[in-house]
């Protein structure tokens, strides 16, 4: 009562002022009709309380200005408050109420809609239009918030809220109603309104608000809603969608055993391929779907992308460094190790998945004699595995007469190259863990980690139970190789990524308490952290165990550790308080009150910064926020702390040439801090990785000039060509897919590997551990977006792509892309951009974001345009 | 179904051996593995030893027994391993990396294969640095370099100790491929001149005057290079090269009845007088003038009275390699009790790239000279003649080319010149290396070496030597540390300010042939 009150005094002091507006005859007709009605009222007259009631409904008004009975009632809203406070409860007062309820939405304070509408008869209230109810529904949910802090019951308030839903899902205003549940806690009550003609706006709305979940219970409740809808409607390629990302086992197999359609399963499996998803065999037992699921298509369908685009033939690190554009004024007059091993990694990224290259494809002059026997060897073998990425039968071929070599550096090599094109696909031989375990009987320690590392590569998120045991006790019983430890800490992390697999977790806590201190100083030993970071990857709470029991170890690397798990367990989660919590250490005192400087750990602010990129890499916002975090950085702290940001920057922009990062890492790349220039150098390469970007590409040869006389500078450089022209452009390390819905665990595992040991370029990457560049071709995809009919035979139809433009909510059908170009598939799609098919002859067998592969069906509705020209049409034997 | 297999034992398996899939292949459970891999290596081709046989996730060994393997009919196992066509060629030697090389082997390399010399700088051992600059100038006056790389001396005096240890220290800078301590002929030059071993209050050594220690080195081994040329007369080179004979007159301004006095001087430099009391030097011309002249007062023979006599210098004889001193230091008196001070004056004096020495010629030089420089009007009358020639052919090449001609003649000059550059680099390194002797001699001198000092006194500071390489490029050696600069840099060594300034500078006669 006292609010009305206050809303009354409200209205008395709007009156003065009184407004000098011409009226036209007819509506000061209608003013007077109105007032008249309202005196009326005030009367006890019913009839005209229905009269004025239909007058203002009859009224009708354009979408910008408010209807006309609205304006003109405004002076006399206050008289129908006070005359309503001083009535009897009665029918009519009820019915006064409700009008009341319509007006306040215009002149009402707070909540007074919904007050006066609940005092009334709760008969009408639907026939009042859409902006009443979308006010009627902000209300509820403040008033919802309001009840939940009193702890009071609210169950007055969901009667409404089923009244309400059921008119704005016929009204096409999903969004409204979608927004109305989520505040009252009842989300998963939408289910039963959804039907195959609004799940699609449904299903958009609710996973565009997937980012702004305040907390895990939500984003759950959330999910599993939508998961639900699209169970409900037989949306089996969303629902697929959503459970990989829900990552509760069960849900994939659920869709698998709803789905009963032989193609929609495909298509299905496609999708599990995509994302390394290793099914239970005995839900798909049918050998095409099997050989999906298993990713064997990948390297047959890559090169035949690469064969419609024309760019099969190898390619030299020659062509790729363009040198004869640099501006040069040396000829170096030796057959430089460094140089040759430089080539040997371009050579690797560019021809990469490609079966042939140019360098270690050449038997009449073996490349070998280009390296040295030491780590450029190892370098050089490995090499093979990328370049027959994806392909274990090509790989075997080419790799299997290294490993008969007594050369201890080509078999270490041969070993993690067998990883390499193994990882991800699914042989039931399991050749890698055949031969690979083998190897690791070697007496050989150099082997040994070849042997560790391959089997990380190409078991990277499959779980596999049978290999915990034998790298537990790698990790376990190696006392006196910290690297071969590390390397087995850190497979296992890959392998059981994300998985929260306690017994690794606590056999990687262990070594790290038991070792000596001198062994833990090395600078190898961080990818103990890593590898336990690995474990929780996107496991958010699940990983506070762990951290928690890290304080036992009395080194520095429980801190480091402490801070990888951290930023690994909230990976992509856009989690605010992480971000805060991580900067914390980014703001730590240079120097005490006296002005002497306290000896910083500058590694575990390097660390957080690495983190907080990580955390805030799946969405815009977030990315444009740290962004500017991290130029405040720049400015304002130390250099060793600067020396981060590059790899940062490099992390939530990976094979997304913008403009912005370029420039700034191209600033940082001439920073006279020779470490912080090469981090920037590398992450340019990081940046446009697979894009061919031709801004990146002169911007480094720029610095190539710049590094002439410092090979280790032009090494990096090399390297970060390479990376920019990875499979001839074919490539993305873009670890988020799915319109930035999923994350791809094995992708993220694998930049993370090679990012922390970017943080010691100089004892790592630019030493013997260069090897860890081979961890970014795990997190290698095409990028590309193929069709095909449901014989999985390339069906070429005309592709639009363009940039992608957000039209969530949006009403009607609008433009999804713009500036787009149309292109015969399949196709390559860049960060940033969306394919749309160019006609309807086709559609997807079932909605679905259009990338990787897509198995179309025949438009039942199409009608062809007579006009239309005739396609070419080119395909290509499987 | 297992029992009836068991009975068998004989099953078909399918091999797959990288992309190639047999189907079918009969095997026997019974058999031991060798078997099989006799088997295998007859459909193959792959022998034994290389294959490796992987079956669900393990390598088959030696010793397993086939029938426990649970093998099922029509299962596919991978067999991997090289064929003998495939087998890697690895016979050809591995190359020889720049990274395995030593500096030394390195710079041998490199000067064997492409004649190219690296430049290599000389570790400071504690102030040391006007030594070093002076060696690296002395190395550049390329005949005395080669015949002191070439001549290692006999004997055990010190000077011959001190050529010896020259040779040495130049012969490394050639090998060495990276930059060393001269150390034994800083013991030989402290040794010989023992006021260079002055320390600094026991810590390290004093800092020197470079002049002193170039005019010294010089003078050590004048003695050791006398050699015998082609026609058997006896020579010494350090005179032929630095040698700059003076016809000094000296006249009695006060009574112009007394005779002149005429007599020849010999010396290794010219001075360029900087601290000229009243009017100010500007240029290497004036100070070099202002040296060249001077009044002073003597006891006159023929009245025994005091009278002040002008003394002019007139060069006699022009040296193959001028060397002049910016005499930018001198003893300040200290006042009112002070100590004095070697002070330092940082004024501009500019020199310039070519010094023309005509004026400061006596008349019986110049008439000499003139035949030169007539000779040289006319080449260059001659060559610009030709250039225009060239500039035509030049012009008609580019349209036969059919390419993009420039409308601006400039332009086309300018692409001219480009392709020319090469020819006139050649032609100027060749002026500025070659044997003296040849051609005829003009006056004009050319700058190939300045050696600099900075800071503000003469005690402290730093030298450095900054050398001429090949057409506009010099090379600055900075202690260990060498860099490669541009004669617009050299130019800018005028002094002025506190940046480095010229204070010896090295001409090399031009002739013209």
């Amino acid at each position: 009562m006292e609010e009305k009150k206050v809303s009354l005094d409200k209205q008395a002091q709007k009156k003065p002022g009184k407004q000098v507006v011409q009226l036209s005859e007819q509506d000061l007709e209608l003013k007077n009709r109105l007032e008249q009605y309202v005196e009326e009222i005030i009367q006890n007259n019913p009839e005209s309380l229905e009269k004025l009631k239909t007058e203002v409904r009859s009224a009708t008004t354009s979408m910008t200005s408010v209807p006309k009975p609205f304006k003109f009632l405004k002076e006399s809203y206050g008289k129908l408050v006070e005359f309503y406070n001083g009535l009897e409860t009665s029918r009519f007062k009820k019915q006064l109420a409700d009008f009341l309820s319509v007006l306040a939405m215009t002149y009402g304070g707070d909540r007074d809609s919904l007050l006066y509408l609940q005092e009334g008869t709760l008969e009408e209230f639907k026939f009042w239009g859409h902006e009443y109810l979308s006010h009627l529904a902000a209300n509820i949910g403040s008033e919802f918030q309001i009840r939940l802090q009193k702890q009071e019951g609210a169950d007055d308030l969901l009667f409404l809220v089923d009244e309400i839903i059921p008119y704005f899902m016929d009204h096409n205003s999903e969004h409204d109603a979608i927004d109305l549940l989520s505040e009252v806690d009842q989300l998963q009550k939408i289910e039963q309104f959804v039907n195959q003609v609004n799940i699609q706006r449904v299903l958009v709305y609710l996973l565009s608000i997937v980012p702004f979940c305040s907390d895990q219970d939500e984003l759950d409740t959330l999910l599993v809603t939508a998961f639900n809808i699209c169970m409900k409607v037989n949306e089996y390629t969303n629902a697929l969608r959503i459970a990989l990302r829900i990552d509760k086992p069960g849900k994939v197999e659920q869709v698998f055993e709803a789905c009963q359609d032989a193609i929609i399963k495909k298509q299905l499996a496609f999708q599990l391929a995509r994302h390394r998803y290793q099914i239970d065999e005995g839900i798909i037992n049918d050998e095409t779907l099997k050989k999906i699921a298993a990713n064997q298509y990948l390297s047959q369908f890559y090169i035949n992308l690469a064969k419609d685009l024309e760019v099969l033939e190898p390619k030299t690190p020659d062509q790729v460094y363009k040198a004869h554009l640099e501006e040069k004024n040396k000829e170096a007059n030796f057959e430089q190790i460094q140089k040759n091993l430089a080539a040997t990694y371009c050579n690797g990224f560019v021809n990469a998945g490609f079966k042939k290259d140019a360098l270690m494809g050449n038997k009449e002059n073996p490349w070998l004699n280009n390296v040295k026997n030491d780590h450029t060897a190892i370098a050089a073998v490995a090499s093979i595995g990328l370049i027959n990425l994806w392909n274990i039968d090509n790989g075997t071929e080419q790799i299997s007469e290294y490993f008969d070599l007594s050369d201890i550096y080509t078999r270490a090599g041969g070993c993690i190259g067998f990883g390499l094109f193994c990882s991800g696909i699914v042989d039931e031989n399991q050749p890698a863990q055949a031969m690979l375990l083998a190897q690791l009987e070697s007496p050989e320690v150099q082997v040994k980690i070849g042997a560790v590392m391959g089997l990380g590569l190409a078991y990277a998120g499959s779980a596999r139970v049978e290999l915990q045991e034998q790298l537990i006790s790698v990790l376990i019983e190696t006392a006196d190789s910290v690297e071969l430890a590390a390397m087995a800490a850190l497979s296992l992390g890959l392998i059981f990524v994300g998985k929260c697999n306690d017994e690794v977790a606590n056999a990687i806590v262990q070594t790290m308490l038991e070792r000596p201190e001198s062994q833990l100083d090395i600078s190898i030993s961080r990818y103990f952290a890593v590898g336990l970071g690995l474990l929780y990857l996107g496991q958010a709470e699940a990983a506070d165990i762990v951290i928690e029991s890290l304080a036992v170890i009395p080194h520095k690397i429980s801190k480091y550790a402490k801070v990888t798990l951290t930023s690994l367990a909230y990976a992509s989660t856009g989690n605010v308080l992480k971000v805060q919590e991580l900067l914390g250490y980014c703001s730590e005192v240079t120097s005490d009150d006296k002005g002497t400087k306290i000896d910083k750990n500058y590694e575990l602010q390097q660390v957080a910064i690495l983190g907080i990129a990580l955390i805030a890499s799946s969405e815009d916002v977030g990315s444009e926020m740290v962004y500017r975090i991290f130029q405040h950085i720049l400015q304002f702290s130390d250099v060793e702390v600067k020396r981060a940001i590059p790899l940062a920057v490099a992390l939530i922009n990976i094979s997304n040439p913008k403009i912005q990062p370029m420039d700034l890492l191209l600033k940082l790349a001439h920073d006279r801090d020779q470490e912080l220039s090469y981090r920037a150098t590398l992450s340019m390469g990081l940046l446009g990785a697979g894009t061919n970007n031709s801004r990146i590409a002169d911007k480094l040869r720029g610095l190539a000039v710049y590094f002439m006389n410092d090979s280790n500078g032009l090494f990096l450089v090399r390297i970060a060509q390479g990376l920019l022209h990875m499979g001839k452009g074919l490539l993305t390390l873009q670890p988020y897919y799915s319109d930035k819905f999923l994350m791809n665990k094995v992708a993220i595992a694998g930049i993370i590997s090679f990012l922390h040991g970017c943080l010691d370029i100089k004892n790592l990457i630019l030493e013997k551990n260069h090897t860890l560049l081979y961890y970014l071709g795990i997190a290698m995809y095409p990028r590309m977006f193929f069709t095909l009919n449901d014989n999985l035979e390339n069906l070429p139809v005309q592709v639009r792509v363009g940039q992608a433009v957000d039209a969530v909510g949006q009403a009607g059908k609008p433009k999804r892309i713009t500036g787009f170009q149309t292109h015969t598939s399949p196709v390559i799609v860049s960060a940033g951009e969306r394919a749309e098919l160019g006609n309807d002859e086709y559609m997807p067998v079932q909605d679905m974001i259009l990338e990787n592969f897509v198995i179309l069906k025949k438009n039942p509705d199409y009608k062809p345009e007579i006009e239309q020209p005739q396609r070419k049409k080119t395909s290509f034997s499987m | 179904m297992a029992q009836i297999e068991e009975e068998h034992k004989l099953i078909q398996l399918e091999i797959k051996y990288t992309t190639e899939i047999h189907k079918n292949v009969p095997i026997d459970l019974n058999g031991t593995v060798l078997k099989f891999q006799e088997t295998l290596q007859e459909l193959l081709k792959v022998p034994i030893q290389k294959q490796k046989i992987m079956i669900k996730g393990s390598l088959l060994k030696q010793d397993q027994d086939l029938s426990k393997l649970n093998l099922k009919n029509g299962q596919q196992i991978m067999v991997m391993g090289a064929r003998e066509e495939h087998l890697l060629n690895l016979k050809q030697g591995k190359k020889i990396f720049e990274e395995d090389l030593t500096p030394e082997q390195k710079a041998i390399l490199l000067k064997q294969k492409a004649g190219i010399v690296l430049p290599i700088g000389l570790v400071n051992q504690g102030n040391t640095c006007y030594m070093n600059a002076s060696i690296q100038i002395l190395r550049r006056v390329n005949e005395l370099n080669e015949y002191v790389k070439n001549n290692a001396k006999q004997g055990q005096g010190p000077s011959v100790k001190l050529f010896n240890a020259l040779s040495d220290v130049f012969q490394q800078l050639e090998r060495k491929g990276e930059s060393f301590k001269p150390f034994n002929f800083l013991s030989i030059l402290f040794q010989l001149y023992p006021g260079f071993a002055q320390r600094e209050n026991h810590m390290s050594f004093k800092q020197q005057d470079a002049d002193e220690c170039f005019q010294n080195i010089l003078q050590t081994i004048e003695p050791l290079t006398t050699y015998e040329n082609e026609e058997g007369q006896q020579k010494n080179l350090v005179k032929e090269l630095f040698e700059i004979e003076l016809k000094s007159t000296i006249e009695n301004q006060d009574l112009p009845d007394e005779p002149k006095k005429v007599s020849i001087e010999k010396g290794k430099k010219l001075m360029c007088i900087i601290d000229n009391q009243s009017r100010p030097v500007n240029t290497l011309i004036e100070g070099i003038t202002v040296s060249l002249e001077e009044q002073l007062q003597k006891i006159s023979e023929i009245d025994q009275q005091t009278h002040i006599y002008k003394k002019t210098q007139k060069i006699f004889k022009l040296p193959s390699y001028l060397l002049c001193q910016m005499v930018r230091f001198f003893w300040k008196q200290g006042v009112q009790g002070k100590e004095g001070v070697k002070a330092k004056i940082l004024r501009n004096v500019a020199f310039p790239k070519t010094l023309d020495l005509f004026d400061f010629c006596a008349p019986e030089l110049q008439e000499q000279l003139l035949a030169g420089r007539e000779y040289e009007k006319k080449k260059l009358l001659e060559m610009a003649a030709k250039e225009t020639d060239e500039l035509e052919q030049f012009k008609k090449d580019l349209e036969a080319s059919g390419k993009m001609i420039p409308d601006d003649t400039r332009e086309i000059y300018k692409l001219f010149k480009a392709k020319k550059q090469q020819e006139e680099i050649k032609n100027h390194d060749d002026q500025l290396y070659r044997k003296h002797g040849l051609g005829l001699v003009t006056g004009n001198y050319q700058l190939i070496g300045v050696l600099t000092h900075t800071g503000r006194e003469a005690d402290s500071g730093h030298y450095m030597a900054w050398v001429h390489h090949s057409g506009d490029n010099w090379i600055l050696y900075d202690d260990e540390k060498t860099f490669e600069k541009k004669i617009e840099q050299i130019m800018e060594l005028r002094g002025g300010g506190d940046w480095h300034m010229g204070y010896y500078l090295l001409y090399r006669r031009l002739e013209i042939e």
